[in-house]
């Protein structure tokens, strides 16, 4: 019985385990076998113009990506995917971020959108309906605009805006949760208005920024006061940063990444005054003289750095730990303050030159585990002709080709085209990816690849014909790096540079960026906005009387409404109703004073005081611009409680007192003065609405005339915009100068976090023993980039999705799903088998490799 | 000597807190989150004689409230009855018992306590003004008076002339009954009530009808009882009154169905 019980139950559990055994996919034929399981669905890379119509029969699904593809469009109000939490469509160049109706429907716990390298221009409104959004990522696009509604995201954590072109950021205000913050590459935004917009937010941990050229010292006196515990500068040219920095208690980390040190001296003396800071990193750049007299640090990090002057690094103090990755910091017998007897013990932490390859991988020798697959085709030389492949499109003109005596060839051509556009594949079939220069060992991380090749009909090698270039469009698997043109050389294995690619579709994209701009609101376009005067609400906690309320206007009262001359973008009100509530001074809470109102009172009094005390020495600085504690500020008679209703915005969040004005007398004199009263509150009402209504026209008239022309501008301005092309390329273009291996690549210069030896035996799931080779093969899926590596020095990067394998034998591959350190240091991996044969097709063997979960 | 003058002191300062304490507690409790309005019913008074130990304070606290709407003549329906001002005199003249009543400084400090005690409550007035005195509800004529609790002729024990003193018992027995001192009549009671209200400087404000609510308590202060004093009853009023009276907002305008 027991037998039997366990049967079933064995039984049982493998059926389950077969429902949800493929949880996470990567395509849409293996996910089809059962759709209810599939949790996970990638779908990058695979050139879809479309989203596939089976999506729907996911009803399960969490994390969609479709990242790298070609889809323009997605229709939400046809889709039903309730669980959905991560969305990633970055890398589809052109994708509409305008058509996002339904979204909140179709996926009302979306927690994850990712719309990088969109070349995006703004996003719908209809976004910040997702109210379960935490991460939203706009990088790398061409965003100037962003609709105020965004502000709407309660939950949201991290926002990243980098490299876009920003000018203003009006929904920052209403982002209370916020930790992480990404402006960097904005040229155009104020950074003392993004300081104001963060001021009072205490969760804000991290902010990236660039610094402005129009600031002498870079960043604005406001960023003394942020409560961030890690600031990055990126991308620009300091002189000795802003003094008043070193107020800033909670800044703990600073960050310069590509930057230029103008003065080092005055930058050392900066750094030393900053007495709160205990880290300092830099990275990608040419490290500043003077290393040896920073004091006020604990750890100096230099992340793939230049050095100028190593011998300043053995002056360092001894307490300070120096952490170097991918940068040279030995001099002589030193690696930075400590010798190289000593380095076990000293605090030094060096890692090698980017990443350890093996000796194979550098020369490109690797041996393939199977072959790539050839697509073959018939052509005749003497005439035009297209071949499309996967991934690639050919435009061969006529006499493309050349006999290997340099006779234009008029006969049958057989072209054989491979296609080299998957890390794993490229793993498999032992790609060569290594470019070695001055030294280096350079990594290739593939924007796309391509083996052409042509014979006659004899078998004959062609070349190409320089006179009449073959033209070759190709998918680019990362629209938004910039990569350089390779061809290899297969006497030496080494690449060679290539030609740039040429531009085209000009037309079609203005027209684009046109469309999209015309469904921006004029106010947007223009940077309108419609600043409230600055009002003070006071609350004296005194024993006499808890209950007084006072406010007051700082600056412009009783101005009519105006345009501020220096900021053109702002229309500055008067907000008569607002300076009504002013007018009369004193109020009284006409309630029992909770000790919660008490709290909110006394906070807006200290966040006021902040404001003040951090504006105050700002030069020019007009109250428009100054960070507005209390928004909102309302007050409405209620007659039958016969009271006020006082209402204002405080941290996102409406906050009502119910209070009369603070009149002394008798009864007779007191309704005679709210007699007058009221009548000013309605005469003060009358004014509000007209101004409002001279706002409604000006936006209707004169912005939007404004804005038409802006558009315009603005849509010029992209479509001539020099590297137009090569930054919003949907695909790589370029002409065929030689056959063989053509490579568009940049390089990987990412830092493995730490190396791991592998043991030599390792165990597969079950427990047996395998040997584990010298060759195991690294696969960087967001990277695109697969990496060599012998067993003992295996590279370990947290925060990105690896896959590690080694051969065990001609039929089977090991997949390391984890490993158990051993006592003497080495790291025993548990593998998964999986069979090969010699039939399988590098993407079928990636398929299993997937569905083994790498 | 000092000392005694310090510790008497601390010890009135302690004793006028725990009033302030026991009157914030209990209004606490009693005070409703929404305010009760009735109307008053009429109560005339008499020129019979008011004995209080009889008919307790109810009655006159009655009589009173009617007497007041009644000076209220611009809009008499205007002036009700609320519960929570009702409760909160009651509260008053259970609370202070002390010389509250008499001196205006130490009345005026404890407006801070009705206003506060008044916002736990939601009404629909916003202004209050509160009196307090105390009335007399024996008729000595001002003449003098004496407590002899064994005669036994009156109840209040309170008879007018000279204590006779001295006598032997022969003496005793051949004088007369001596004079027990007359109650008030209501219309009595009325009238120094409403000398009060003369004094306070509010009757203008009440004729006119700026008043919205009113609540009385009329509370016979027990330690005037049984002793050479003339009773007293302690009376707190407390007027609310419309702070927006008259004021009406726009409707906001409704365009015509086609």
């Amino acid at each position: 019985m027991s037998k039997l019980i366990l049967l079933l139950a064995v039984a049982f559990s493998s059926s389950s385990f077969s429902q949800v055994s493929c949880s996470h996919c990567t395509s849409i034929v293996d996910a089809l076998e059962n759709p209810a399981g599939v949790t996970h669905l990638d779908l990058h890379a695979l050139g879809l113009g479309q989203l596939p119509k089976e999506i729907n029969q996911f009803v399960n699904l969490k994390s969609l990506n479709l990242s790298e593809n070609f889809i323009e469009e997605i229709n939400f109000d046809t889709l039903q995917l309730s669980g959905l939490e991560v969305l990633d469509i970055s890398k589809n160049p052109g994708f509409n971020t305008f058509a996002l109706e339904g979204i909140e429907t179709c996926s009302p716990n979306l927690k994850n959108i990712n719309f990088s390298n969109t070349n995006c221009i703004s996003v719908s409104p209809t976004l910040a309906k997702c109210k379960e959004l935490k991460i939203l990522n706009l990088s790398n696009n061409w965003i100037q605009f962003l609709p105020k509604q965004l502000g709407d995201l309660d939950k949201l954590i991290t926002l990243n805006l980098g490299n876009n072109q920003l000018k203003l950021l009006p929904f920052l205000d209403d982002l209370w949760k916020l930790e992480e913050l990404d402006i960097s590459e904005n040229e155009d935004l104020h950074l003392k208005e993004v300081g104001a917009s963060l001021l009072l937010k205490e969760s804000l941990k991290s902010l990236i920024v660039t610094p402005e050229e129009k600031l002498s010292k870079g960043l604005p006196n406001v960023f003394e006061v942020l409560a961030i515990e890690k600031l990055t500068i990126k991308n620009g040219s300091i002189d000795a940063l802003n003094s008043r920095l070193s107020r800033n208690v909670t800044l703990k980390t600073i960050v310069l990444d590509n930057v230029n040190v103008l003065n080092p001296k005055r930058f050392t003396a900066w750094l030393n005054r900053m007495t709160n800071v205990s880290r300092i990193e830099f990275k990608n750049m040419v490290v500043p003289k003077l290393l040896d007299e920073i004091v006020s640090v604990n750890v100096m990090q230099f992340d793939y750095c230049m050095i100028s002057d190593k011998d300043e690094l053995r002056k360092v103090k001894p307490r300070i730990t120096m952490i170097a990755h991918a940068t040279d910091i030995s001099q002589g017998n030193y690696v930075g303050n400590a010798k190289i007897l000593d380095l076990a013990e000293s605090n030094v932490v060096v890692t090698p030159d980017v990443v350890v390859m093996n000796d194979d991988m550098i020369d490109n020798k690797l041996v393939p585990i199977v072959k790539q697959r050839e697509q073959v085709s018939i052509i005749q030389a003497d005439t035009p002709c297209h071949v499309r492949t996967e991934n690639s499109f050919f435009e061969i003109p006529s006499e493309a080709f050349l006999t290997q005596s340099g006779q234009i060839y008029e006969g049958e051509v057989k072209v054989v085209v491979k296609e080299y556009m998957d890390p794993i594949e490229n793993a498999l079939t032992s790609t060569p990816m290594v470019y070695r220069t001055n030294g280096r060992n350079e990594l290739f991380s593939s924007s796309g690849m391509l083996d052409f090749r042509a014979y006659d009909d004899q078998g004959n090698e062609l070349k190409p014909n320089p006179e009449s270039t073959i033209q070759v469009q190709m998918n680019d698997l990362q629209p938004s790096q910039s990569p350089d043109f390779y061809t290899f050389n297969e006497s030496t294995n080494n690449w060679e540079s290539e030609l740039p690619p040429v531009s085209s579709r000009l037309a079609r994209r203005k027209s684009r960026v046109l469309d999209s701009l015309n469904k921006i609101s004029a106010a947007e376009v223009t940077g309108f906005q419609q600043v409230p005067i600055f009002l003070n609400l006071k609350y004296k906690r005194s024993r006499r009387d808890p209950y007084i309320l006072s406010f007051t206007v700082e600056k412009g009262r009783r101005t009519p409404i105006r345009k501020v001359p220096s900021f053109t973008r702002f229309l500055y009100s008067s907000n008569a109703d607002q300076s009504w509530v002013a007018r009369r001074n004193s109020w009284k809470i006409d309630t029992t004073l909770t000790d919660e109102m008490k709290n909110v009172l006394s906070k807006v009094k200290k966040d006021t005081r902040r404001v003040k005390r951090s504006w105050g020495d700002e030069p020019n600085s007009g109250n428009f611009v100054v960070p507005r504690v209390i928004k909102n500020l309302e007050m409405e008679p209620n007659i039958e409680n016969d009271n006020y209703i006082l209402s204002f915005v405080y941290q996102d969040t409406v906050r009502r007192f119910p209070v009369v004005p603070n009149f002394g007398g008798s009864i007779r004199r007191i309704q005679a003065k709210e007699k007058a009263n009221f009548k000013s509150f309605l005469l003060a009402q009358k004014t509000a609405k007209k101004e409002q209504a001279v706002i409604e026209r000006y936006e209707k008239t004169v912005l939007e005339k404004y804005a038409q022309v802006v558009r315009e501008r603005r849509a010029q301005a992209i479509a001539t915009f020099p590297d137009f092309e090569t930054a919003n390329r949907e695909y790589l273009r370029f002409g065929l100068s030689s056959f063989g291996l053509v490579n568009c690549d940049y390089f990987f210069r990412n830092v493995p976090d730490n190396y791991i030896a592998f043991d030599t035996v390792g165990t597969d799931v079950n427990g047996r023993a395998i040997n584990v080779p010298y060759d195991v093969r690294n696969v960087y899926l967001d990277d695109n980039v697969f990496v060599a590596t012998s067993s003992d020095k295996v590279p370990i990067y947290k925060n990105r999705r690896a896959i590690i394998f080694f051969l065990i034998s001609p039929v089977e591959i090991a997949i390391v799903k984890g490993w158990e350190r051993l006592k003497n240091g080495f790291c025993q991996p548990t593998v998964e088998r999986v069979s090969i044969s010699e039939s399988d097709s590098p993407a079928a063997i990636k398929r299993k490799i997937l569905a083994a979960g790498g | 000597m000092k000392k005694m003058i310090l510790i008497s002191l601390s010890f009135l300062c302690h004793f006028s807190d725990a009033q302030v304490r026991v009157f914030n507690q209990h209004a606490k409790e009693l005070i409703e989150a929404k305010d009760t309005v009735m109307e008053i019913e009429e109560n005339s008074a008499s020129n019979e004689e008011y004995d209080f130990l009889v008919n307790g304070s109810d009655r006159l606290n009655a009589i009173l409230l009617s007497e007041t709407k009644s000076v209220s003549r611009a809009r008499p329906d205007e002036l009700k009855k609320s519960q929570t001002l009702m409760s909160l005199a009651s509260l008053a003249t259970t609370a202070w018992k002390g010389t509250q009543y008499a001196d205006a400084k130490k009345w005026r400090a404890l407006s801070k306590h009705f206003q506060r005690a008044f916002n736990r409550s939601t009404s629909k007035f916003n202004y209050t003004k509160e009196i307090s005195f105390r009335i007399k509800l024996v008729n000595n004529h001002g003449k003098r008076f004496y407590c002899d609790k064994k005669v036994g002729v009156s109840d209040l024990n309170l008879y007018s002339g000279k204590k006779p003193t001295g006598l032997t018992k022969s003496e005793k027995e051949e004088q007369p009954d001596p004079v027990p001192l007359d109650y008030f009549t209501e219309q009595d009671l009325v009238n120094q009530f409403m000398r009060q209200l003369n004094r306070q400087k509010i009757m203008r404000d009440l004729k006119s009808g700026r008043y919205a609510c009113v609540g009385i308590s009329v509370e016979i202060d027990e330690r005037t009882l049984n002793k050479k004093r003339i009773p007293t009853a302690r009376v707190v009023i407390i007027f609310g009154a419309r702070r927006l009276r008259d004021l009406r907002l726009k409707e906001p305008s409704t365009e015509d169905a086609p």
